[in-house]
């Protein structure tokens, strides 16, 4: 694969992949960023990835001999595979109805019916790449191409937390209340992000992630759990 | 700049609270930023202006990551029911204590019961109210910075109070203070570096940008800046990347918007420039109307190949 890389500013610089989102790609960046954290702790304060980009903010000016020892040592890595995780999170759903009032509308817009669109959404195993957007909203890859579409012309003014929504070739979670222009599913009464600690956002970057259908009592019942901190995350 | 030499003894401190009898046209508590969970998709926040954020604490002899309060458009009326003393730093403002005029820069010593007054905001976007040993509200993620989301509160409110620790008394000597001008924020050169998808532009429209005088539009905020003048172009989407505070993105509809401190850390706009850290403290000072100018400081040699 193809790769090269872009000094943003004196501490800031930017690799970059083919256009693609891939987990080929998402297996090198991870290896990557386990490199270069493990390696160089002291010089690197951040390091981010998007789909096709790994971005490091090092700690002061990154001279052009220090990078290119760290740039060439990048490309001799052998890929570790064991970065891509088998651990699959099952995320319960309940689909339709006032939880996921746009449901209706896509299933005419797309010509689908709402049970299929459903099993479409619920058959595909996600990849999550990274977290962006908002605190603890997954960037997931592996949308059946069916289920694509345009984000909406004018966003929701507010969409809850724990939307399940499609724009554009995504699927994802609202972590907390927001304004957004995806298409609202359906809801899941888990918790994306909990600020009492890190250690409570539950899938790690290059995890699995499947949609279950639950119905309302089952999401009553869940919600409660989670409420109470009784609720374990679970494995597929 | 005093420096304390020994510090011998302890000095007392209580918790104290300074009342909003009468709430702000936009008011939160902000440190240097949230660091550390990017990863999870949580924005830096921290104080817009981390220039004069800094300087209030420096006045005050404060460690550098005490947190302040940060004021716009127009100020709150306060009541701090003990001793203390505050400082104020950035946008130009009418600042009273006890009905008495108070300029920017100036150790103010308040006394139990004391009153200050913040009116309109004269010049500049955001103005700093520095205390002694920085505001005592919640650490959450490391930081105290309040943002929606991530801090139980995000917006200061009539009838709010909110804590410090009042000393017992302090270091007889005050520093003189500092004539504060907003001469340092009125540049109109924006100083950048170029961003990743800044070579993707026909030149055509790159000389247009760097000769535009842009005017800063109504939809600003914490987030980001926007920019009146449109660039009409052709630019792809990216795939979802990384984005920082001082990242300037061009949009398809040719809107540019420079993300400020709670910005998300990643975006899918074309990413134009990235402003100096300087320039984020000059801009984040620049109100509705006000012209900037790019100005391109430096360019890297390894770029991508496109």
């Amino acid at each position: 694969m193809k790769k090269s890389y872009f000094q943003i500013s004196p501490n800031l610089l930017e690799i970059r992949w083919p256009k693609e989102i891939s987990e080929p790609i998402l297996m090198e960046q991870l290896t990557w960023k386990n490199f270069l954290q493990k390696n160089h702790p002291d010089k690197i304060i951040e390091i981010r990835i998007g789909f096709n980009t790994l971005s490091i903010l090092f700690d002061k000016n990154i001279s052009s001999t220090v990078w290119a020892d760290i740039w060439h040592a990048l490309q001799n890595l052998k890929l570790n595979q064991t970065m891509l995780s088998k651990s699959i999170w099952k995320i319960p759903v309940c689909y339709g109805g006032e939880l996921g009032y746009d449901l209706e509308n896509l299933s005419k817009e797309k010509g689908i019916s709402e049970k299929n669109l459903i099993q479409l959404h619920q058959k595909k195993t996600y990849r999550l790449h990274f977290y962006g957007f908002l605190p603890g909203f997954m960037y997931l890859g592996g949308l059946d191409p069916r289920l694509e579409s345009p984000r909406k012309s004018i966003p929701d003014r507010s969409i809850p937390r724990g939307s399940v929504a499609i724009g554009g070739n995504q699927t994802g979670i609202y972590p907390m209340e927001s304004p957004g222009g995806w298409h609202v599913i359906g809801r899941t009464p888990l918790r994306l992000f909990d600020v009492n600690g890190m250690e409570k956002v539950i899938p790690r970057k290059g995890d699995f992630i499947v949609f279950e259908a639950i119905d309302q009592v089952d999401f009553n019942r869940i919600e409660q759990l989670v409420q109470k901190e009784q609720y374990h995350w679970k494995n597929a | 700049m005093f420096k304390r030499s020994n510090i011998i003894g302890k000095m007392l401190k209580t918790p104290s609270y300074i009342h909003f009898i009468k709430s702000a046209g936009y008011c939160t508590v902000q440190d240097q930023g949230r660091f550390g969970f990017a990863d999870l998709g949580v924005p830096y926040s921290g104080a817009m202006d981390q220039f004069s954020y800094t300087l209030a604490n420096k006045l005050l002899n404060n460690t550098e990551d005490s947190a302040v309060l940060e004021i716009a458009i127009s100020g709150p009326t306060m009541v701090f029911e003990m001793a203390t003393r505050i400082v104020f730093t950035g946008a130009q403002a009418e600042i009273f204590h006890n009905g008495n005029s108070v300029q920017l820069g100036q150790i103010i010593s308040l006394n139990a019961e004391d009153e200050i007054r913040v009116g309109k905001i004269l010049r500049g976007q955001w103005l700093y109210m520095g205390i002694d040993g920085g505001l005592e509200t919640p650490i959450i993620m490391d930081s105290r910075s309040w943002f929606e989301g991530i801090s139980t509160f995000s917006k200061m409110q009539k009838a709010d109070s909110i804590c410090y620790l009042s000393g017992e008394k302090f270091n007889g000597k005050t520093l003189s203070h500092p004539k504060l001008t907003n001469a340092w924020f009125e540049e109109e050169k924006i100083s950048v570096y170029i961003g990743p998808e800044w070579e993707l532009l026909p030149d055509q429209l790159k000389t247009k940008i760097l000769f535009t005088n842009f005017g800063i539009s109504r939809n600003s905020n914490r987030m980001g800046i926007q920019l009146v003048e449109l660039v009409p172009n052709h630019l792809d989407q990216i795939l979802t990347s990384p984005v920082y505070p001082g990242t300037v993105q061009l949009t398809p509809a040719g809107k540019l918007i420079i993300l400020m401190r709670d910005a998300q850390v990643t975006g899918g706009y074309p990413r134009i420039f990235q402003l100096t850290d300087e320039s984020i403290n000059i801009i984040s000072q620049k109100s509705l109307g006000q012209k900037v100018k790019f100005n391109i400081i430096f360019q890297y040699q390894n770029q991508y190949l496109y």
